[in-house]
């Protein structure tokens, strides 16, 4: 239940801002065009080395999440230890969690690389460009 | 439902709260600035002094982390020294990009101050 809460509000937040940015780019567009110059290159929000951060640390939440489940498995598998009656529900959100905000990070942060590079590689013939001009 | 499992959505509310404020000041500056004809300055290139000292912080405990672990391998019996190895590995590449995020905004920071500003 807290996951889902957690998960909804989430989405609910990324909605709010995600709407709160376009209008404030509008606005900015609006401006650009009144007074007749070129819009800016729009920077990615993340940086080049944050999106290494970020795959860094959804490699380590990835890594968490699956020795969860196979720790899980392994004491449920194995006759011996089945007297140790696991929560086996809450062990499964738990790694569910870690796997899935490990696999979050790792695709933002790789989208991020790539819009990263895009805008490098619009910045630099940009700049070519006026040293041509 | 347990009080406590409202603590991380309330968190996240609030940090919400505060951070649609925060982009909501710096549109209203940018547009300031628009609206008299002047571009407006890139807030992208100033690190703030508090996100050097907690990047610093959180690479010194990790630098911690990494060096005890290792110790603790070292140090525990030969075949169960190997999961303390097994911890460490993956802080390493975090501990790592911490310290060149650390070098860029240090360095952001020393050109600010002197006055020699990059445009990118």
């Amino acid at each position: 239940m807290t996951i889902i809460l957690i998960y909804v509000v989430a989405v609910l937040v990324s909605i709010v801002l995600e709407r709160q940015e376009r209008r404030h780019r509008f606005n900015i567009e609006m401006e650009y065009c009144r007074l007749q110059l070129p819009m800016p290159l729009i920077k990615p929000k993340l940086p080049r080395l944050e999106s290494w951060l970020n795959i860094a640390i959804g490699a380590l939440l990835l890594l968490l999440g699956t020795l969860f489940v196979a720790l899980t498995f392994t004491v449920l598998l194995n006759p011996k230890l089945k007297s140790m009656d696991l929560p086996v529900q809450e062990q499964t959100y738990q790694a569910a969690g870690f796997i899935a905000g490990g696999l979050a990070l790792i695709i933002l942060g790789v989208k991020s690389l790539k819009l990263n590079t895009a805008y490098e590689r619009l910045f630099r013939s940009d700049q070519v460009e006026a040293s041509i001009g | 439902m347990h009080y406590s499992e409202l603590i991380v959505p309330a968190v996240i509310i609030v940090w919400a709260g505060f951070e649609y404020h925060r982009r909501e000041q710096d549109h209203n500056e940018r547009m300031a600035f628009l609206q008299r004809g002047l571009m407006p300055p890139d807030s992208s290139l100033d690190p703030p002094a508090w996100r050097l000292w907690t990047t610093s912080a959180i690479a010194f405990l990790l630098f911690l982390l990494i060096i005890g672990m290792i110790m603790l391998g070292f140090k525990t019996i030969a075949p169960y020294g190997a999961p303390f190895f097994f911890i460490a590995l993956p802080f390493v590449p975090i501990f790592v990009v911490l310290l060149l995020i650390l070098r860029r905004d240090y360095q952001t920071a020393k050109d600010l101050s002197s006055g020699n500003r990059k445009t990118s």
